[in-house]
């Protein structure tokens, strides 16, 4: 324990230095911006920031990187409770309830219900990284290339599970990933594959192209359609301090929304969308007032809210420990992380702990930032908002031109971001899930390094995957995902039956 | 739902046999000793797979967040797309200002049926703060083309 404080300590000392006190105050304030504005979502804004945080160092550049996630969750609920616009998918719940508050007058406690929800759990979360993370990353020092692929085949499962929607789309996508990542050079003996003789195609299919095309332009595409500004808030924003009741009622929701959002965070897949939905239903099931839930209570908002920032806490903790990223927007920490030539990890804490424990602190840190901007700023962060989308709309497809261009300064990756974005609205058109192409294109090249290594160590031998415990439990684990939701359609389906029978 | 499905299970599915078709042609290996061709192979016979899987009903998962209340018009998708296209190809060729600028206008008179000289004087604006802020100031290397800067 003492050992943890003074790592936090020094976690501080790296994150409080002018520097990265600036880098944390910027991502945080820019999350803020992108998390109001519809037209650009954090994973977009990452990918295009990641190749001007090149001349930084490592440690600014990730605390940067993480403040724009985190920095989003906040910025994504302010446009839900005054305008009923979701600023981020994350916030959708929060319209719910906090719109309705709003409507009746209770803008102020609604917005700093949320501000303070998101503070505490982003504490939660900080608390959880520096108690999960360091033993995790030590158990993952013990994994070799079995277990990896063991781990890697789990997290793949995870996130077809819960992309949402169907999961032959999910694996779909997962797929095409996988096949995105095969161009290039083979991992192992550096063979051409796909690159029909072309010197671009075999550096392979760049990060930023993807990202920013996928999650970037097909956002302002889907977008184009609304070329105005939506409508002011007309209301006045008083009392931002909630009540002793508003206490009492939102705090236990608070916490709950932490510690659900924390946990689930971890799981690949999940994201920071699934733990707002489901800690809504928790809350109205727990409530003792369930008809409130949808006119206004609270809780319905205070949960929601601290299970998504907790979430982005969470889903740090495999980035850290395993280097094995579980949601889109980790994805570009992690590609954050490889530009500055430091592997996320196991060793991250032992190689770098100025960075690790620095970014960790930097969490804190921007929280606190977070709390003290958010609420004397609502009025500004509002009037973002009233700036037309026409205005906006060839500014950010610029800012994506630029940030592809300058990570490898070829205009080819400009011309591949515009058919990725294509690929992207059309996904979002037709419900094919973004997440699972993105994660499979990052570990696509790990895993298949992973199993090769594994067979050619074990001599062509099998039983090398199931030879470690780790390994073992990882694929009970596996199968656990998969059988559990094949098993509860069956029930459905025979209960069904035997309802529909005379 | 399945008549929605049927166009992208028959993309994804003819995409699927082309790449396997392209995997065969690198050395395979076996199963206990995959070759480089061997995870793109299978890979894409298992989006075949599941390609075709799209046309039967599954169980599905969780709900996803809703989608775009307002689709975009489809003209407007395709020429951004090909405008942006177009910038990446006369990139090099025009360089970063010209290029920009000749994009900017495109996109505010063309899509967002300004009037060009508006178009013309936001562009002009835009793209010289750009180039301060990512030439000046982030040190951006951009492809010059004709003009000196």
């Amino acid at each position: 324990m003492a050992g943890m404080v003074d790592s936090l300590v020094y976690g501080f000392s790296v994150s409080l230095t002018p520097w990265n006190l600036l880098a944390c105050l910027v991502g945080a304030v820019v999350g803020t911006i992108i998390g109001v504005l519809p037209g650009l979502g954090p994973v977009a804004t990452m990918s295009l920031l990641l190749p001007l945080t090149l001349r930084m160092g490592p440690t600014p550049a990730i605390i940067l990187l993480s403040g724009v996630f985190y920095g989003a969750m906040y910025g994504g609920s302010t446009t839900a409770i005054l305008l009923n616009i979701p600023g981020e998918a994350s916030s959708v719940v929060s319209c719910v309830d906090g719109y309705q508050m709003a409507q009746k007058g209770r803008a102020g406690p609604a917005l700093a219900i949320c501000a303070w929800g998101s503070f505490v759990a982003g504490t939660i979360g900080v608390i959880g990284i520096t108690l999960l993370a360091p033993p995790l990353a030590e158990l993952a020092l013990a994994f070799g290339p079995p277990e990896i692929t063991a781990v890697l085949v789990l997290s793949f499962t995870l996130v077809i599970v819960f992309a949402g929607g169907s999961r032959a789309r999910a694996a779909c996508m997962a797929l095409l990933g996988f096949l995105l990542a095969a161009v290039g050079q083979d991992p192992v003996d550096a063979t051409p594959r796909f690159d029909f003789r072309t010197f671009t195609l075999l550096d392979g299919v760049g990060f930023a192209p993807l990202v920013i095309g996928v999650f970037g332009i097909a956002e302002v595409l889907a977008n184009l359609g609304n070329r105005g500004a939506p409508e002011r808030y007309r209301g006045r924003i008083t009392g931002l301090w909630p009540t002793r009741e508003d206490w009492k009622t939102a705090g236990p929701a608070i916490g709950r929304g932490g510690l659900l959002g924390f946990f689930m965070g971890i799981l690949p897949g999940m994201g920071t969308i699934i733990p707002t939905f489901l800690s809504y239903a928790l809350e109205r099931r727990l409530s003792g007032h369930p008809e409130r839930f949808g006119h206004g209570a609270i809780e319905g908002l205070a949960g929601p809210e601290s299970a998504n920032n907790a979430a982005t806490a969470g889903s740090m903790i495999p980035l850290l420990a395993l280097g094995i990223p579980p949601s889109a927007a980790v994805a570009v920490l992690a590609a954050g992380f490889l530009t500055h030539g430091v592997p996320p990890g196991p060793l991250l804490i032992a190689e770098h702990p100025d960075l690790f424990w620095g970014v960790v602190t930097s969490m804190y840190t921007g929280n606190v930032l977070l709390l003290l901007l958010n609420l004397p700023l609502v009025g500004l962060w509002v009037r973002l908002l009233t700036i037309p989308y026409s205005y906006l709309f060839p500014l950010i497809l610029l800012f994506c031109a630029i940030g592809t261009y300058s990570v490898a300064n070829n205009p080819w990756d400009v011309f591949l971001m515009a058919v990725f974005g294509l690929l992207g609205y059309v996904m979002r058109r037709l419900d094919f899930p973004a997440v699972p192409l993105i994660l499979t294109f990052v570990l696509g090249r790990l895993f298949e390094e992973a199993v090769r290594q594994s067979l050619a160590r074990s001599r062509g031998s099998f039983a090398v995957f199931i030879a470690h415990p780790i390994a073992l439990v990882t694929w009970a684990l596996t199968a656990l995902v998969i059988l559990v939701p094949l098993v509860a359609a069956a029930r459905r389906a025979l209960v069904g039956r035997g309802e529909g029978r005379p | 739902m399945r008549g929605r499905a049927a166009a992208p299970a028959l993309t994804l599915f003819c995409f699927a046999i082309f790449t396997a078709w392209q995997a065969l042609r690198l050395r395979l290996g076996a199963l206990n000793s995959p070759g480089p061709g061997f995870f793109p192979f299978w890979m894409a016979v298992g989006l075949a797979l599941a390609s075709l899987a799209l046309l039967l009903p599954w169980p599905s998962g969780p709900e996803g967040p809703p989608g775009e209340a307002t689709p975009a018009p489809l003209r407007g998708v395709l020429m951004v797309t090909g405008g942006l296209a177009a910038y990446g190809a006369l990139l090099d060729v025009l360089g970063f200002v010209l290029a920009s600028f000749g994009f900017l206008v495109f996109l505010w008179a063309a899509i967002d049926r300004q009037p060009l000289f508006r178009s013309v004087l936001r562009a002009g604006i835009s793209v010289s703060a750009a180039y301060l802020l990512f030439d000046s100031l982030l040190r951006v290397q951009f492809p010059r083309g004709p003009l000196p800067f």
